[in-house]
Order: structure tokens, then C-alpha cells, then sequence
């Protein structure tokens, strides 16, 4: 092939010059087809010009004279037939060798060509070979610049040449423009005229029907015949064409879906619809109404007929028993008007065998719950009308039954399929059952299906702006973007990717779905059964999307539609009165725990390990906890609420206590899903791990304020009993301020009185029976505390014993008795007369244990020497124990103890017992092995356990006598005393105590 | 990824404080009330300047003084498409959780190399192809990140091995 092989005959417009070789060779004569092949090429301008100008000779012939000029080439115009032949001839010689050559040839000659086309246009439009050979050979011949400049006499020839080719340009330039414009008009003006076809710019107003047009009559026919009545008119119709009775009718139709019972024809005058509709079957030609012209559109106007594709999910408006039931397309008939459809069957097996004959359609119809076709409960109902036909086949009751699904054909009327939205849950119910490798039955729920009927039926609702989406159908397939708007169906696209990048397109909301990426947190929208649900996307696959619930870390699947880019944590923000994890009464003796929230449901596991779901209507109510519960795990150790358990048996599972009921533990674990982690033990089968912390309780004050930690542990000493919490000496302003008062010694004992403000010795008292605020030291008040007891300002409590009506007692205390004895009792009796009380209580209480005390007990050593100090003991001795215990015996114990006479006729002991006993509380250094186990022993007063310390006791005052009654007093009141305040005082702190 | 990220906050101090031991208690704070905690999306390690306090305002009203510390903390963010090493804490039919510090994120089964199954024979559950990976409680695993949610002082997330290096670490 050749060079002229190459150019493309209909590129025409390329080059805006067109050149047609084959008009042109096929007008031309036979012999010289290579010349004209060449002169076109040579010829510069387009076929239009060659093709229809007449001058076409005009243009060819200076052509190759320019050409041949160019080349040196002498030939006359006249003589360029007979050289042609000549190159021919030459041509045919050389046809031999250059066949061989040719392939080779291309490139040397594609090099070439620029040289000798300087002028000319690479158009060429010959495929013949032999062409090619001889243009090749012309052109050998042409491009020989030094040939053209060997010619020394061809100067004027040149000029004139030139000149020539210059003119012939202009000319054809001049020409071009018209050409230019023909071919366009040739090239477009086609397609205008095609795209006027396809439009039609005739308004529609003017194609209304007018006077002149035929006339349309409706007939009645019985309705569903229509199109039988149709056929049998266009019989009619054709059996009379050209035959005298022809009928000169335009058109019948009917419109069974619009306007059943009815045909339209469409005649000139009425005597012809006449003429076809009499005696017709089922046409009722009685009647015949002309059909007003600005009906007529109407009646002709097409809908665009939904099409009901196999598989899609449709409503069922008839019959009455699967009214709104979802149904899937099974079979659609092209031409048919009616749908077989796939129902789950509500098949009502209550009705005994009989009724279900006899029942009439237009009885009430029940509606028997939804559930698929079983044969077995069929035969129970009524075996006789039941036909197996085939594996799984059934007809029952006039149904078909195929896989336990009800197989009916409705009419099309019967079938909504606008706006079915189905939800996953109805549609799970035409799951296809398969049946897999392992013999299990695997469910599949045709997702597409119900995506397809739910993108039928989508709105742009689904979208708001900013949702990202993606275009799935359509054009734009592919394109993803943020929704910028939705206006109706139709969402305007911010593209975010692609070459589209940045621009807004539009898009039906049909052709989007929401795009989600994989880690995305989204939330469920209400359609779903999942609403509300807040989740992490796990996989997208086209509309079905799986999370990961952040509530119970479960999978789910949805479809995107339904989903929403969310930022929340799940909240739980659903209607029940109950949230996740609350305790709340089942009934009288049922608690449970709610384990989920369900959109109209809760799940609550009761005590018994059940997850029952339960409507909050049918909760007793919530159990509201007003104290922290304690119980005991299984070695004994409390569990309080907040604790890490484990199970000692079973799964060895761990969970913190979240709450205690009776000897039930609700426990949770995070990890677990089940449940959403929560589950059930029996206190008795755990062991705590771990406590939360602190058992503090109340305001822990240590946190607030440094100092009073660091007060309150020096108080204790290395050992010291506890004092109240906050009872340290620092801030008595602060308790007492407000409180209830009462003078403690002096002539004013007993009076009552509320301070109303007080410094670090004083207080100022306003008292009850007499006006006016007075200042009093405040070792001489008591304070009453927020639990009713008396209170010695100087934190001492004086309560428990309170034998303050001991007055005979206090009063029979001989003055001799050293006031450190007394001062104690004074707290309690309130003897009056105890002129030194006060002086010798405060050193006493204020810690310097031991000069309070030895007095104490020097009073009782005199009583040792048979003086009568010992009689108030005695009866101080009595009234201890009558306070422990009046039954009690322990006085024989101290009586048959080895003490000296003193001691044991006089039973004094207790007495001595009792009168040092808030020593040691405050502080005395008694010791500890003594101090500690003791205080419950005396708590409850049981005369046993109390009777070893008489015992104890009973030795010392042997040493007492041999040592320094001072050495004496300093210990045994420690002993004694350190448990007394607490057995009988303080009860409510006694398991601190511990 | 870690990071040092200079943080500000403020804590109100009881009036009963101010004295010598103002600076440990506040120190104290410091460490106790911020490591640990979980900002908008990352993870608050330690502290590693604990030392700058603003001067202390009273707060009109209450005995309190208003402090306002200066701190440099490590932090801790995971990002998406990180690639993370964990501990597995649980499986579950569905996938298995791991956890990376303070991260859990759950490993789906859809994230996992097709022929891994789940196993419930045996010692207890585990996620096996039966060849070189098994996975199992406080099994070692590398994972990649592919989202990560911070919420109510829990970071969350999902994660996959379904890729070339990624699973069971081998020392495990």
C-alpha cells in the first residue's frame, strides 16, 4: 500500500476539505484512473469542488501542470492522457519488482513525501495497488529538487507557474468558503432535520384534537371482556374491507386498567361505530357516548405502567386476608394482567374441617396470624382436603401451597406496589431456605429484592444534606459526593472525587444510596428494627451494611437507607421508663435486671438467670436503692456494690457487682456480649477480688481538709480507741455552735440552755428559762450531739452509763474520796456538791491520765484499809451491774476472788471498775492485747465473758498492796476502763472497734 | 501513635490547703484526676511535667481557690489505619475484641483471612485456619486499625488482620 493508503477518505473534516476519489474516478474514464487519483491528490481542494464545478478540468489540468513543472517535468496538458498511459505502462513494468518491495517501501516513502507535497494536501484516496506503484514512481520522479534546479531556461516557466498556482489558490480559496458552507450544511443540516424528526417542535397544544378529527364513542362491555370485544370488532372490521360493507371506522381500544367495561372507538361519524359494535358479544351498544374532544387526551394518555419484576416485594390490597401483607412476585405473565405471588399463609387452624368449606367470601374474614404452611397441623385440621403434589407441595382449602408459602394469582389490581416498603423483618419471612453442605438450613433474604422495592418506593427523604452518597445507576454510575440538597426526588451532589471533582450534579434519589466506609460510627433511623441502634460499620456491601452495636457488641445488618453517620455514644434515649441496668420488681418476688433496651421492649434478666423481654407497662417498678447494700460473699467478706467477684465455681466468671438483691448479685463484665455482659450469681458462690476502694462513709473530710487527717491519727496514738469521725479536739466551735447545752458543774448544773457562739475556752449560752447570753468556760458545759447524747465539750462522751439519776450514789460520796474519783461520776450523777469536780476532771479527760487517776484510785486504796469509803462502791457496784445485767451473778466471782477483805466483802470492785472507765478511752496507754478484742464481750453485756476481768483483776491487789498505790492505779484502769466506754457507751461504733 | 501534648487544667483547691503542702496536693491531683483519662480522641498516659501552677484565685463564694496547672502529658491517639499490637481479651462468634492499652477494638470475622473458622472444642474458643494461626485468649496480635470512636472515657474501634503481617504474633 502507499502512502495514499493512509488518508482517510471521510476525515474530511479534518483538513476542512473533502475530497470523494470514487465519485470522481467513477465519472472519469476507465484508462486513466491513476492520473486521477493523482490529480485529486495534487488538486489541493476538496471533492465538492472536483465533483460538482463544472470547470473540474479547469482545476485539474493547471494542477498537474504545477506538479509537473515542479518536477522539471516538460509534458504538455495536451499530452497528459498519452503520458499517463506511458507512466502506466511504466508502471505495469515495475510492477514486478516493487510488489516485493512494497511492504519495505512505506517508511522510505512516508520520509519522502514531505519533500514533494509541500503544496499539496496529504489527502489520497486510492487503495488500488497498482496506483500506489505508479504514484510512487511519480513521485521518484517529482521529488528531484536538483532536478528543478538543473533547469536553467524554465526561469519564466516557473514565474508563470507560480503565478498560475497563486491564482488557481486564490480561486479556490474564494470557492472554499461556499464549499465550507455546503458541507456543513451538508454534515449538520442532516442532523437537524433528524433532531427535528425526533422532537416534534410542534406544541402539544397544537396536536389537540379539532372539529375536522374523528370523534371517539365509548361503549360498554362487560367488564373484563374488553379486549375480547376489541378482537371481534377488528374481525369484523377486516372481513368487510374492501367489500361494499366496509367499515369506515379509524380505531377501537379499551382500557381495561382505566376505565374497565368500556371501549372506545374511534370513527368519523357514529354510524360506523354503530356499524362495528352491534352484535357484538359483551358489548352492550345501547348506549354510546361521544367523548368530549378535551377528553380525549386524557382518555389516550399513557401511563407508564409499573413493571413488576420477579422477586420484588408487593402489598397485597386483596384479598381481605392478606391485606397489607408483603408478597414477592413468584411469575408475571407479559401480557397477562394478573401476578402470581408468593404470600407467607395465614392459614387458620382453628377452623374445624367443615366451616372452612362453607365459609362465604364475604363473611368477616379473620385473620389468622402469618406463618408458614405446615402439612402436618394442615392434616390434623382437616386431611381430607389436603393434596400432596410433589415434595412440598400442597393444595389446601383451594390454596397452593409450595414450600410452606402460599402460591396465589391475583389480579394486578389487587397488588399495591407503590410505597411497599418492606422491612427487613417482614421481609426475612421469604428468606430463601437452602439447604447447605452440612445438611443445615441456611437462610438467605434476598437483600436486592427488598432494596429494589425500597428504592422504587424512596423519596428524597431518606437524604439530607450532607449525607454521603453515591450515584449506582444510571450515567454517573460510580460518582460519590455529599448530598448539597434535596428538593423532592431530587439531590443535589457536591462531587467529591473523579473528574466531576467539585461540581454539583443532580440525581434522582432512586439512582443513590448512602455510602459508608468501614470504622464509620452510624446510627440506625427508625425504619429499621434496629433503630436507634449506634454502631461502628464493620462491611458495606452495596446497600447492606453490618455494624458492630456499640450496645451488646453484636453484628447486625442493614441497609443503608437506613442508617445515619452519627456522632453520638448509643444514648438511650428510648421511650422506656427503665434503663440499662437498673434493678427493677417483676413481681412480689422477682427481681431482674434490664439488660436491653428495645424500641418498645426491655430485656431483663431476672434473679433466676432468664432474660425475659417485657413491656415496661408490665414492670412493677424500678427498685430504688436508699442505702448501699452490703452481703456477704461465700468465706464471709462483704460485697458491696461496685466490687470485682469472681465466681468460685463454674466459669470462674468475674464481673463488678452492679447490684445486690437479697443473696443475688448482678454482676457485669464488659467483655461478655451476652446479655450485654450482665448476668446472675448467688452471693454465697462468689469471693470479692477486689473492693472499690475505700469503705468510707459519708463525706470523707480527710480529703477536703489536711488537717483533720493528720489530727485525727495523731490523736489515736500508736493505739488508740476510735473516736467519732471528726470528733477530734481542733473544731469544737464548729460542732457546737447552735447546739443544745447544758451547764455541767457547778451551782448552775443542769441548766439548759443553746450556745450561741463560742471561742476556744468559752461559749456564749443563751439559756432556756431565763433571758440573755452568758459566757461560760466551756469544761463547765455538755453539748448534746446530733444523736441525742450528751457530749463533754472536750469530746468525752459521758453517754452510754448515764447513771446520772445515780444521785444517791453521787451523793453519798464521802468528800474524802479524792475528787478524781468523783470528778468521773460527776459527769454521770451530777453531785452538786463536789466542790473540786472540775478542776480535778480536766486534767483528767485532757490526758494526763495518770494524776487524775492515781487519786482516783487513791480514794479506793484508802477504802482497802477498812475505811468506810468502800460503802458507796458497793452500792456503785450495784448499780453497774444492774446496768449490765440485774440478773447478774458476776458479784460472786469478785466476792470469792483472792482479795483482801476490803475488796471482796464489800464487793467493790465493780465500782472500781466502773469509775475509771473513761480514763483509758481517752487515750491512756493501756495495753493493747487487752484493749482490743475485749469491747464486744462488753458490748453485750454477758456476765460470763465479763467475768474473767473481775478475775484478772482480783491478783492485782496483791501487787497493788506490795507496790505504791500509785504504780497501781496507773495500769489496772487502763485494763479495765479502755473497753467499758465502748461496751457501754458508744454501741454505734463498736464494729469500727473491730 | 504517641505524642507530648501540653495540656491545661484547672483544679479547685480547699482553702485548708494552702500551706506547704499545697504543691504535693495539687501534684497529687494532677496524677490522679488526668492520667488515664481519655480526651477527644486520645489517651492521656502520664504526666510528665507536673510542676507549673498558675497563682491561685478565690473563688467568691466557697472556700476554694482556683489552680490552674501547666502540664506536659504523653498521650496515646490511635489512628485510623494505624497498625497496633494487642492482647486478645475475648472471642465471640462473630470475631474476637483485643485489646491496645486502653483501646478495645473488635476483629470481625469479616477482617480476618477467609479460612479462619471459629472453634469452640477444645480449650476454650479460639479463631483458627487450622495452619499457622490460632488465636486465643491473651493471644499476641498485630491488627490495623479501621476506626477508632472515643466515647465516655472508653476508646472503641474495629480492626482487621486481614492482611500480609498482620495476626497472631509469632512469640505468642
Amino acid at each position: 500500500m502507499s502512502t495514499f493508503a493512509n488518508t482517510n477518505f471521510e476525515d474530511s473534516d479534518s483538513e476542512g476539505e473533502d475530497f470523494n476519489p470514487d465519485a470522481h474516478v467513477s465519472s472519469d474514464e476507465d484508462a486513466k484512473p491513476a492520473r486521477d487519483a493523482r490529480k485529486p491528490a495534487k488538486s489541493v481542494k476538496s471533492a465538492a469542488i472536483i465533483e460538482d464545478s463544472d470547470d473540474d478540468d479547469d482545476i485539474k489540468a493547471p494542477v498537474s501542470h504545477a506538479v509537473d513543472d515542479a518536477n522539471g517535468d516538460d509534458a504538455k496538458d495536451d499530452e497528459e492522457v498519452d503520458e499517463d498511459e506511458g507512466d502506466k505502462e511504466l508502471d505495469d513494468e515495475d510492477d514486478e519488482e516493487e510488489d516485493e518491495e512494497d511492504e519495505e517501501d512505506r517508511p522510505r516513502k512516508r520520509r519522502r513525501k514531505p519533500n514533494h507535497m509541500q503544496f499539496i494536501d496529504e489527502e489520497a484516496e486510492v487503495d488500488d495497488e497498482d496506483e500506489d506503484e505508479e504514484a510512487e514512481d511519480d513521485e521518484i520522479d517529482e521529488t528531484h529538487p536538483d532536478d528543478i534546479a538543473e533547469l536553467p531556461v524554465g526561469g519564466e516557466n516557473d514565474d508563470y507557474r507560480h503565478r498560475e498556482l497563486d491564482r488557481q489558490r486564490e480561486r479556490l480559496q474564494d470557492q472554499d468558503a461556499l464549499t465550507y458552507a455546503e458541507q456543513l450544511k451538508e454534515k449538520y443540516g442532516r442532523q437537524k432535520n433528524l433532531s427535528m424528526r425526533e422532537t416534534s417542535g410542534i406544541p402539544q397544544q397544537l396536536l389537540q384534537p379539532s372539529a375536522e378529527d374523528p370523534q371517539i364513542w365509548s361503549v360498554k362491555c362487560k367488564i373484563g371482556k374488553e379486549y375480547e370485544v376489541v378482537n371481534s370488532m377488528m374481525k369484523r372490521f377486516a372481513e368487510r374491507l374492501d367489500t361494499p360493507q366496509a367499515i369506515d371506522i379509524c380505531s377501537v381500544f379499551a382500557r381495561p386498567n382505566a376505565m374497565s367495561g368500556y371501549i372506545y372507538i374511534e370513527a368519523k361519524k357514529q354510524e360506523a361505530a354503530k356499524k362495528i359494535s352491534e352484535y357484538v358479544t359483551f358489548c352492550y351498544a345501547q348506549n354510546m357516548n361521544l367523548i368530549q374532544k378535551n377528553e380525549m387526551p386524557d382518555l389516550l394518555k399513557v401511563r407508564k405502567q409499573k413493571e413488576i419484576k420477579l422477586g420484588a416485594f408487593v402489598r397485597l390490597k386483596r384479598p381481605a386476608k392478606y391485606a397489607g401483607d408483603l408478597a414477592q412476585v413468584e411469575l408475571v405473565e407479559e401480557t397477562a394482567s394478573e401476578v402470581t405471588l408468593r404470600i407467607v399463609p395465614r392459614v387458620d387452624m382453628s377452623q374445624d374441617d367443615g366451616s372452612a368449606k362453607r365459609k362465604r367470601p364475604g363473611a368477616a374474614v379473620s385473620r389468622p396470624p402469618q406463618k408458614l404452611f405446615n402439612e402436618g397441623e394442615a392434616r390434623k385440621l382437616g386431611g381430607r382436603y389436603i393434596q400432596g403434589r410433589g415434595k412440598n407441595q400442597f393444595t389446601f382449602q383451594g390454596e397452593d401451597y409450595i414450600g410452606g408459602y402460599c402460591i396465589k394469582t391475583v389480579k394486578f389490581a389487587a397488588v399495591e406496589t407503590d410505597n411497599v416498603n418492606p422491612t427487613l423483618e417482614e421481609a426475612s419471612k421469604f428468606a430463601i431456605t437452602t439447604e447447605g453442605e452440612d445438611g443445615q438450613q441456611n437462610q438467605e433474604i434476598d437483600l436486592n429484592a427488598i432494596a429494589a422495592s425500597l428504592r422504587e418506593t424512596g423519596t428524597g427523604g431518606d437524604f439530607l444534606p450532607g449525607d454521603v452518597v453515591e450515584i449506582f445507576s444510571g450515567e454517573q454510575q460510580g460518582v460519590r459526593g455529599t448530598a448539597a440538597a434535596v428538593h423532592g426526588d431530587v439531590v443535589t451532589i457536591q462531587v467529591a472525587a473523579g473528574p466531576l471533582k467539585g461540581q454539583k450534579i443532580k440525581a434522582p434519589s432512586k439512582s443513590i444510596r448512602k455510602k459508608f466506609e468501614i470504622g464509620n460510627s452510624v446510627k440506625v433511623l427508625m425504619n429499621s428494627k434496629y433503630r436507634n441502634e449506634v454502631g461502628t460499620v464493620l462491611k458495606v456491601a452495596e446497600d447492606r451494611v453490618t455494624l458492630l452495636t456499640d450496645n451488646g457488641q453484636q453484628e447486625i445488618t442493614v441497609l443503608s437507607r437506613d442508617l445515619r453517620v452519627s456522632l453520638d455514644f448509643s444514648t438511650s434515649q428510648l421511650n422506656s421508663q427503665y434503663q440499662l441496668r437498673d434493678l427493677v420488681n417483676l413481681d412480689a418476688s422477682t427481681v431482674g435486671c434490664v439488660v436491653r433496651e428495645n424500641p418498645e421492649t426491655v430485656d431483663v434478666l431476672d434473679q433466676n438467670g432468664n432474660v425475659k423481654q417485657m413491656l415496661p407497662s408490665s414492670i412493677a417498678g424500678k427498685i430504688e436503692l436508699r442505702r448501699p447494700t452490703v452481703a456477704a460473699d461465700r468465706v464471709g467478706s462483704e460485697i458491696r456494690t461496685e466490687d470485682l467477684v469472681q465466681e468460685s465455681a463454674g466459669n470462674q466468671r468475674k464481673g463488678i457487682v452492679i447490684h445486690i438483691h437479697r443473696n443475688f448479685l448482678f454482676l457485669e463484665d464488659k467483655l461478655q456480649t451476652e446479655n450485654n455482659g450482665v448476668f446472675v450469681v448467688k452471693s454465697s458462690s462468689v469471693t470479692v477480688i477486689s473492693a472499690k476502694g475505700g469503705r468510707g462513709e459519708g463525706a470523707n473530710l480527710t480529703e477536703m481538709n489536711p488537717a483533720l487527717a493528720g489530727k485525727q491519727t495523731g490523736s489515736f496514738g500508736t493505739m488508740g480507741p476510735p473516736g467519732k469521725p471528726g470528733a477530734g479536739k481542733l473544731p469544737i466551735r464548729n460542732r457546737i455552735d447552735g447546739a443544745e447545752c447544758m451547764i455541767a458543774k457547778g451551782a448552775q448544773k443542769g441548766v439548759k440552755g443553746r450556745i450561741k457562739d463560742s471561742t476556744n475556752t468559752h461559749a456564749r449560752i443563751e439559756f432556756m428559762n431565763r433571758p440573755g447570753v452568758h459566757s461560760y468556760p466551756l469544761e463547765m458545759l455538755k453539748y448534746k450531739t446530733r444523736n441525742g447524747e450528751w457530749q463533754r465539750l472536750d469530746g468525752t462522751p459521758t453517754a452510754g452509763r448515764v447513771p446520772g439519776s445515780r444521785v444517791p450514789y453521787g451523793s453519798r460520796v464521802p468528800a474524802g474520796v479524792s475528787g478524781g474519783n468523783r470528778s468521773a461520776w460527776g459527769d454521770h450523777g451530777g453531785s452538786g456538791s463536789s466542790s473540786n469536780g472540775a478542776g480535778a476532771q480536766t486534767p483528767y479527760w485532757k490526758g494526763n491520765a495518770d494524776g487524775a487517776r492515781t487519786p482516783a484510785y487513791g480514794g479506793r486504796t484508802s477504802g482497802w484499809d477498812g475505811s468506810r469509803t468502800v460503802n458507796p462502791y458497793n452500792d456503785g457496784s450495784r448499780t453497774a451491774y444492774g446496768n449490765w445485767d440485774s440478773g447478774n451473778r458476776t458479784p460472786a466471782p469478785y466476792a470469792s476472788a483472792p482479795t483482801p477483805g476490803a475488796y471482796g466483802a464489800n464487793a467493790a470492785t465493780p465500782a472500781g471498775l466502773d469509775a475509771p472507765t473513761p480514763g483509758p478511752y481517752l487515750g491512756a496507754p493501756t495495753p493493747g492485747p487487752v484493749d482490743a478484742p475485749t469491747p464486744r464481750v462488753y458490748a453485750y453485756p454477758t456476765p460470763g465473758a465479763s467475768a474473767p476481768t473481775p478475775g484478772a483483776f482480783a491478783d492485782t491487789p496483791g501487787a497493788y498492796a506490795a507496790e505504791t498505790p500509785g504504780a497501781f492505779t496507773a495500769e489496772t484502769p487502763g485494763a479495765f476502763a479502755a473497753e467499758t466506754p465502748a461496751a457501754f457507751g458508744d454501741d454505734d461504733d463498736e464494729p469500727r472497734y473491730a | 501513635m504517641f505524642f507530648v501534648k501540653e495540656l491545661e487544667r484547672v483544679f479547685y483547691v480547699h482553702a485548708s490547703y494552702l500551706g506547704s503542702g499545697l504543691h504535693n496536693e495539687l501534684t497529687k491531683r494532677i496524677h490522679t484526676e488526668i492520667e488515664g483519662m481519655i480526651e477527644d480522641n486520645y489517651f492521656i498516659v502520664c504526666i510528665l511535667e507536673d510542676d507549673k501552677f498558675s497563682e491561685g484565685r478565690t473563688i467568691p463564694g466557697g472556700g476554694h481557690i482556683e489552680y490552674t496547672a501547666y502540664m506536659k502529658a504523653l498521650c496515646w491517639q490511635p489512628y485510623k489505619r494505624e497498625v497496633v499490637d494487642g492482647v486478645v481479651l475475648n472471642l465471640v462468634e462473630s470475631g474476637f475484641f483485643c485489646e491496645i492499652g486502653a483501646l478495645v477494638v473488635f476483629v470481625s470475622q469479616e477482617h480476618m483471612p477467609k479460612d479462619m473458622f471459629f472453634e469452640t472444642q477444645g480449650a476454650g474458643p479460639q479463631w483458627t485456619n487450622n495452619k499457622d494461626m490460632t488465636i486465643e485468649r491473651s493471644s499476641s496480635v498485630r491488627v490495623r486499625l479501621l476506626g477508632v470512636k472515643a466515647t465516655m472515657n472508653r476508646l472503641t474501634g474495629i480492626a482487621t488482620i486481614n492482611e500480609d503481617y498482620l495476626g497472631v504474633l509469632a512469640n505468642s
